[in-house]
């Protein structure tokens, strides 16, 4: 719109003086500001906007009232909200033991032993970690289904009729079944650090062990385990976080249920939030839940040495 | 991949930007956007002939139109309502858990001089446009032009096989269970973990056992009724004696309602106890011909108002359609005859009073429209009280899981119903 | 990785070797043959299904892809899937390998600060996200737009970036680098002719992840996207479930149109991948 001739006239002005800013060095916060943006825009101002709500009674359509902390009183001495960390934390601590043994297994069978096909096999059981949780959820309903599933048809089909039975309906089977759903999907992740780090042991440690006639066991223990001591605290670590925020496997199959057996707090904020339409508290729940994965993860990042060679 | 292959990637990302900040097209045609709860294939289709058929009649005008899963249609329409965008049209579910929240909001129409004008409260009866908007007697914000009814769908092969003749009394219906249950036939199924359809059996009982009135006070939130009366305790101790008898499905808890669904279409169970609207599957797809009746009394002395019937969405205006007009005009096509014709051909117990009622299309509508004509609405405790709701069906699965006691059920219920109910939220 | 010849060189007998093949064989079933389930029910009618649950098609009922396309708009969810992943995935790869530039080879006021601030968001789940988001795209008038999804998933997907690039850039040989700054390139050459060539592997890896994760994310659209028109593959498909729930072999073939793409995409670039994330977690170690 405005000269064109004027904008082309400064044009050689404009590169010069661009030229010169590159020859000097650039400033590193001209490298961050381009990312600094959106990331302050779309992640951090909703954050601060969660925070907010959490202060307001709300049920998303008629005006709000300003509430103060009485949402995060009432979440104190809510049962339903303690019963489902419990679960949290339950879960947690499954998947940082069942995923993290079942990947390193996969993971020496697959790098340590002289076995066909090993990419092959790489790449199968990575995959379902490519999956969307519509599609898992789809499969594993499938293979719980009382009447029609792979479990319950395969064990009628060996004359196991008395362990057949409804795996999502009893209350005492129900978190461990959807954790087994969960955990069809996370071994691969845990494999695949694994893979990475035997790969990397030095081959001269175990060439040298094997001339003073370590076996099997002892090359794992005195050998493989302190090399990959660094890979497994990641894993541990990651594998932590990520399942403590665990929902999609919860909400598609049992939305929580039966009663509250499966109930994990994601899911309990959703029901909150957008079932109850009680806005406001289902912001507060949201906000409980990051503050004890925040503390995981500054755990993480203390344990990891991330700060090592920023300094 | 080399490095002209990133910037040949981040080009193309460029140009899809590119193609994203483009107008979608100008159009001169104008678009009539109608949103609907309630996701069935057949619905779905029904909806959309109907619409294809009004944009025929009114050339220019596109509409479109898209559905919804009950959970889904009320997360999403409060919030496009809020933020001014949502569709000129929706047909919505009733009652302050939807419609009249949107109402008090100030984002739907009122339609109560358009009803006079055009003609509707002649075809469709006040009392229940009144029931489903829940506000402010004689003022309207949606119409209402179709009836669901809960009740037990049976395998009619299976009855005649097996010599059994239809239920009078809730003794002969438990005498049929009994008979079923001893030739190794599971009588009912349930889609008990997506805890509403046991819900409805629970219902059943519960509309069976007490008065209309109290039905309708806790509807309207009236704090003069309870939920841990004798009454209520009577039906949900007659649920677990169910479902610890084996009349309903041993494995109901780990079935979905669409698993129930088809155990039963397939012809793995003798009944259903559902809703109406999976009627058109139950009569086409099946091998076997398909019967309904109305659960049984719970308590004989009682008039009959089967459990769960009620009118069932309602037609409203986005107050901040653009499309006022046009939007008058699809709302009088959907009431008028030629669209409800559609509708009950399809299977669906219209609300719409014909001067001559046209033949049912199939037997299985002839049955529900029988039960319906000599039963009374029964509405549907909860629906207006989500917090009740999901109350009910988590205490539900508690009992039938055998966590907790009928009484425990009823007195949560009656701790919700005051906290949560009562209060304003 | 220092995988050397003489570990495939062992002493290991033929048999012993057939039988570690054998038991990964009989374990990789537990992902093989729901898959095959998935695909194979995708080609049945209702009454093979009914019949014969596990087995092969007796008929192929190809009809079902044409219904699924047809009636289950899996045509009009794919380009906006398409629409969606592409820019955020080049959004998220030239923004963050910026910023992991600065991070690895500058020292500067602030910086633990900045780092820190950007690494909080890989501690906060999107899903919590999802309320204050949605107003402010009304308030961007951007509900119902393809770029209500782009922005926050871009904003989302930069921590990590962030983190794995960083990692990786750190780690380049200094002694390039510096050769570098001597021949006298500026910090935005070096970006371009150094860190860029050889960060290859880590920005493909990036850009695969984020495509990996945008093509499979649900809560988002589902909230924000409230048209037909306008939704992605998994809403689309969660849609398809409810709608098509009885109608499994449909259902099937819809499940089965929206992972294909993903799973080809994986089997192409998973050496990139997987070295990538192994790279990126193991960096800090």
């Amino acid at each position: 719109m405005a000269d064109a001739k004027q904008l082309a006239g400064e044009r050689p002005m404009l590169a010069f003086t661009a030229k010169l800013a590159w020859q000097k060095n650039v400033s590193p916060y001209f490298f961050i500001v381009p990312a600094l943006l959106v990331y302050v825009a779309f992640f951090v101002f909703p954050l601060v906007k969660l925070v907010e709500l959490s202060l307001y009674k709300w049920d998303g359509i008629l005006p709000r009232k300003f509430n103060g902390l009485r949402h995060y009183q009432r979440l104190l001495v809510d049962d339903r909200f303690w019963e489902a960390l419990s679960h949290n934390f339950s879960w947690m601590i499954a998947a940082i033991i069942i995923p993290v043994i079942l990947g390193l297994m996969l993971a020496i069978l697959l790098s340590r032993s002289s076995m066909f096909g090993s990419i092959f096999f790489r790449t199968i059981f990575f995959m379902p970690q490519v999956f969307s949780s519509v599609t898992v959820a789809l499969i594993w309903q499938w293979i719980y289904n009382p009447s029609y599933g792979a479990i319950n048809v395969g064990l009628r089909a060996i004359g196991l009729d008395y362990l057949a039975q409804g795996w999502l309906g009893d209350s005492d089977l129900v978190l461990p079944a959807l954790f087994i759903a969960w955990s069809w999907v996370h071994y691969g992740f845990t494999m695949i650090i694994f893979i990475a780090a035997i790969d990397a042991v030095d081959e001269a440690l175990f060439d040298a062990a094997k001339v003073d006639g370590a076996n099997l066991m002892a090359q794992f223990r005195h050998i493989l385990l302190p090399s990959i001591r660094g890979a497994l605290t990641t894993i541990i670590l990651v594998t932590a976080i990520s399942s403590f925020q665990v929902f999609d496997m919860v909400y598609v199959l049992t939305r929580g249920g039966p009663g509250d057996a499966s109930m994990v707090v994601p899911v309990y904020m959703l029901e909150s939030a957008f079932t109850l339409r009680k806005v406001g508290y289902g912001a507060t729940v949201a906000i409980a839940m990051g503050v004890v994965i925040v503390g995981f993860s500054v755990l993480f990042l203390v344990l990891r040495g991330v700060y090592k060679d920023t300094d | 991949m080399n490095r002209k292959a990133i910037f040949k990637f981040a080009l193309l990302g460029l140009m899809s930007l590119l193609v994203l900040v483009a107008p979608l097209g100008a159009q001169d045609d104008v678009t009539l956007t109608f949103w609907f709860e309630g996701d069935a294939p057949a619905a779905v289709a029904l909806f959309q002939e109907v619409a294809d058929e009004f944009a025929a009649q009114h050339p220019g005008v596109n509409v479109e139109i898209t559905s919804f899963g009950f959970d889904d249609f009320l997360r999403v329409m409060p919030l496009a309502l809020d933020g001014g965008e949502g569709p000129d049209v929706a047909y919505v579910p009733w009652g302050l858990q939807a419609l009249g929240r949107y109402a008090l909001a100030g984002h739907a129409v009122e339609l109560t001089d358009l009803a006079a004008e055009n003609g509707w409260l002649d075809r469709y009866a006040m009392s229940d446009i009144e029931l489903t908007n829940g506000l402010t007697p004689g003022e309207i914000y949606g119409i209402p032009f179709e009836n669901v009814t809960i009740g037990v769908f049976y395998n009619k092969a299976i009855f005649a096989e097996q010599g059994l003749e239809l239920p009078e009394t809730l003794e002969d219906f438990e005498a049929i269970m009994d008979a079923l249950l001893e030739a190794g036939i599971t009588p009912v199924s349930v889609g008990g973990r997506d805890s509403w359809p046991l819900a409805h059996v629970w219902l059943q009982l519960v509309h069976t056992a007490m008065p209309i009135e109290v039905i309708t006070g806790i509807e309207n939130n009236d704090p003069a009724y309870r939920l841990d009366t004798p009454e209520f305790l009577a039906a949900t101790q007659k649920t677990l004696e169910w479902a610890q008898a084996g009349y309903l499905d041993p494995n109901m808890l780990s079935t979905g309602f669409v698993d129930a669904n088809n155990l039963f279409i397939n012809g793995d169970v003798a009944m259903n106890i559902g809703g109406t609207w999976v009627m058109n599957d139950f009569a086409t797809l099946p091998e076997f011909e398909v019967g309904f009746f109305p659960t049984p009394q719970l308590d004989p002395e009682l008039p009959w108002h089967a459990g769960g019937k009620n009118p069932y969405n309602n037609m409203m205006i986005n107050s901040a359609t653009e499309n006022m007009d046009l939007a008058v005009e699809f709302i009088g096509y959907m009431l008028g005859e030629e669209a409800q014709t559609k509708f009950w051909d399809a299977g669906n117990i219209t609300a719409y009073q014909f001067d001559e009622m046209p033949p049912p299309s199939t037997p299985l509508l002839a049955d529900v429209a029988d039960a319906n004509s000599y039963t009374g609405f029964g509405y549907n405790i909860g629906v207006t009280c989500s917090a009740l709701n999901l109350a009910t069906w988590r205490t539900l699965q508690e009992l039938v899981g055998g966590d907790i006691t009928p009484e425990e059920l009823i007195a949560t219920n009656q701790q919700v119903y005051e906290a949560d109910c009562l209060t304003s939220e | 990785m220092m995988k050397t010849a003489n570990r495939s060189r062992r002493k290991t007998s033929l048999v012993q070797s057939m039988a570690y093949t054998a038991v990964a064989g009989l374990l990789s079933l537990i992902v093989i043959f729901p898959l095959f389930w998935v695909i194979a029910t995708s080609l049945k009618d209702r009454a093979d299904i009914i019949r014969n649950p596990l087995g092969l098609p007796v008929v192929y009922q190809w009809s079902n892809y044409v219904d699924a396309w047809r009636e289950g708009n899996f045509g009009v969810y794919f380009v906006n899937s398409i629409l969606v992943v592409i820019p955020t995935a080049a959004g998220v790869v030239c923004l963050s390998l910026l910023a992991a530039y600065a991070f690895a080879m500058f020292r500067f006021r602030g910086k633990n600060i900045l780092f820190t601030f950007f690494l909080i968001g890989m501690t906060v789940p999107l899903g919590i996200l999802v309320i204050p988001i949605f107003y402010q795209m009304v308030s961007l008038k951007l509900v119902n737009n393809l770029w209500a999804l782009i922005l926050p998933q871009t904003a989302v997907g930069l921590p990590f970036a962030i983190l794995l690039l960083r990692g990786f850039i750190s780690e380049l040989p200094k002694e390039i680098l510096d050769a570098g700054r001597i021949d006298g390139c500026s910090n935005w050459g070096i970006l371009r002719h150094i860190v860029m060539p050889l960060s290859r592997p880590a920005l493909l890896s990036v850009m695969i992840f984020n495509i990996v994760w945008v093509w499979n994310q649900f809560l988002l659209p589902v909230v924000l996207i409230q048209k037909a028109s306008a939704r992605t593959l998994p809403q689309g498909l969660s849609v398809f479930m409810g709608r098509y729930g009885a109608d499994f072999g449909l259902l099937m073939a819809g499940a089965t149109i929206s992972f294909i793409p993903v799973v080809i995409v994986y089997i192409i670039f998973q050496r990139q991948f997987i070295k990538g994330i192994a790279a990126g977690a193991l960096s800090g170690v």
